[in-house]
């Protein structure tokens, strides 16, 4: 796979808003998520991965090549920095029509070497009959396809995504997001990916680098930053504890049975494309009783041990093995009372409607 | 009316243009994308001869190509006679003069343009030349032919800069406008109102493209 992208970005914006962000990202990770609320400067770092804007300080390279570095005066233009970047709008060339506006970047190709890499990035793609319209006709997922083929085309190393779904409407959206992952999957390119979207981010990204206030506040695999925040600042941006992968295994009336780690859970489905997904559950929508308690109307008690206790506040995340690591969240007086402590036996108990499900193909 | 005033006024305006064109596109598309600090003090240059009287910017022309400065010099030396008077001295107050009714058009229709098309351009590695000529151009060509029209009808229009610096020699200097104020001079009513009909129609036809344009009555490609 590709070779590593270091950024250290310094910029003060002419409001006084300062961004001071360094990251790295991981060669065997294919999907680096930027991620973050709104203003918090990751759209400003992907343009200076760009080269569209340049930090104040700072240094960005990609494996040994240097694209910019203040200390050394290094500031590489776009165009010479081998990426494909697409706009939350897609920034497709009005005048031209679909097939020109992939074959854009490809000046340097003999006719025939570009007809056939626009005939194979249409076929991936599925836009093979749009090649002759213009991009006004288009609806929101197909210009969304084409502007993906046309950054792709000039086989970039790096490919660089603003909230790349955005601008679609909500069934557009969902259907895009499903299929963005195995799409990128089949390229050969590193990609860095801004998004404020939690189900964007873990239904696309492998690791995650979560910005907020300017800074980085945790780097880490997507589902270790999700499970592990390392400050309340994360804990409060990505908003779900617990992120564990799973399979689904049968459904009926819309309720998936989802095998995640050794347990087995109920949850509210909807179709998806493929068996292989995440599964997010919020911290407070789970309930935790002592011992093995008998049935309810919850689809999911889970039987296990408490692992881990953190005292946050007035409240007490804690973490229960219980086949896969589920994170509760109760006051501290719940605490004492159930006496939770490490190795506690206990039910977690979790209604089907606050497992979400986030197909990964 | 004066035909031989008429030819000269056309080939001086269509001159001005051309060279306008060349000249205006990359100081316009400067303009429209810079963003340092002190560009506003270009913008106001360029706008000078739309507030100043012909009279002055004639007078500094006049003294500027005159034989008595650098460049007045030169040309002498060159072209073995003097700027003013000429055809060519001529030639420069009006691409001076026109500068304005050129850039400013060139400039809006430019920043017009929505920058994300040009960042994707040169992430796609095409060289600014390059996506100005494939991407700005195409999508900014009305405004580009509204601001040829307007300093090729500027030009036409145009008397008191002639006045200053060409003077009023047939077949040399002597241009539509200073054909009129002849005639009326010599009380030729007739040849007056013939000719000055003529810059009506001429003005009116080219004003009434340059609205049409701006309107985008004619569009090569679909409107969102």
């Amino acid at each position: 796979m590709a070779a590593k992208l270091t950024a250290r970005v310094e910029k003060r914006s002419p409001s006084g808003f300062t961004l001071s962000a360094a990251f790295e990202t991981d060669p065997t990770a294919q999907v680096t998520v930027l991620f973050g609320p709104s203003g918090s400067g990751k759209t400003t770092v992907l343009r200076c991965l760009a080269g569209l804007d340049h930090p104040d300080r700072g240094a960005i390279a990609f494996g040994d090549d240097t694209w910019f570095d203040s200390e050394r005066a290094i500031a590489k233009p776009p165009q010479k920095r081998r990426i494909g970047y697409m706009f939350q709008e897609h920034a497709l060339f009005p005048h031209l029509a679909v097939r020109a506006n992939i074959a854009y970047g490809l000046a340097g190709l003999s006719r025939a070497e570009r007809d056939s890499r626009v005939a194979d990035l249409a076929a991936i793609f599925g836009i093979g009959d749009l090649l002759e319209r213009q991009p006004l006709t288009l609806s929101g997922g197909e210009r969304q396809r084409a502007a993906l083929a046309r950054s792709l085309a000039p086989r970039p190393h790096v490919l660089l995504l603003d909230e790349p779904l955005a601008s679609l409407d909500v069934p557009a959206r969902e259907h895009l997001r499903a299929e963005l992952r195995s799409l990128l999957r089949q390229f050969d390119v590193a990609v860095v990916l801004v998004t404020h979207d939690r189900d964007e981010a873990l239904a696309i990204g492998d690791r995650m680098v979560l910005i907020a206030q300017g800074q980085v506040q945790q780097a880490g695999p997507i589902q270790e930053v999700f499970s592990r925040p390392a400050n309340v600042a994360v804990a409060a941006i990505v908003g779900v504890e617990t992120v564990a992968a799973g399979t689904i295994r049968d459904v009926a009336d819309g309720i998936a049975t989802v095998k995640t780690g050794s347990a087995e859970l109920a949850a509210v489905w909807n179709a998806g494309a493929s068996n292989d997904v995440l599964v997010c559950i919020r911290a407070e929508d789970v309930t935790v009783e002592r011992g093995v308690q008998p049935e309810s109307s919850a689809r999911n008690r889970l039987h296990g041990r408490v692992v881990d206790t953190a005292a946050i506040g007035p409240l007490v995340r804690v973490t229960i093995d219980c086949g896969f690591e589920l994170t509760a969240l109760v006051t501290k007086r719940s605490c004492e009372e159930l006496e939770l402590t490490r190795g506690a036996e206990v039910t977690a108990v979790v209604k089907a409607q606050a497992v979400h499900v986030i197909p990964r193909t | 009316m004066d035909w031989q005033a008429i030819r000269l006024s056309v080939e001086l305006a269509a001159l001005t243009a051309a060279l306008l064109f060349v000249a205006g596109l990359p100081l316009a598309y400067g303009l429209a994308t810079s963003r340092r600090r002190w560009r506003f003090l270009v913008e106001a240059v360029v706008a000078l001869p739309l507030v100043l009287p012909p009279t002055v910017l004639g007078f500094y022309v006049l003294i500027g190509l005159g034989p008595h400065s650098p460049v007045g010099r030169a040309y002498e030396s060159v072209a073995d006679r003097l700027l003013p008077f000429s055809f060519e001295g001529l030639l420069v107050a009006s691409i001076l003069y026109s500068l304005p009714f050129t850039v400013q058009p060139f400039a809006a229709a430019f920043a017009a343009v929505d920058p994300r098309l040009t960042e994707a351009s040169y992430c796609l590695g095409v060289s600014r030349l390059r996506t100005f000529l494939r991407v700005v151009l195409p999508l900014s060509w009305r405004g580009v032919v509204v601001g040829l029209i307007l300093s090729f009808t500027h030009t036409i229009g145009e008397f008191g800069v002639v006045l200053m610096v060409g003077g009023n020699i047939p077949g040399v200097t002597r241009t539509v406008s200073i054909s009129i104020y002849d005639s009326v001079q010599s009380l030729d009513y007739a040849r007056a109102g013939t000719t000055s009909l003529f810059l009506v129609l001429v003005s009116f036809l080219a004003l009434s493209l340059t609205y049409a344009l701006q309107r985008k009555v004619w569009s090569p490609w679909p409107q969102s």
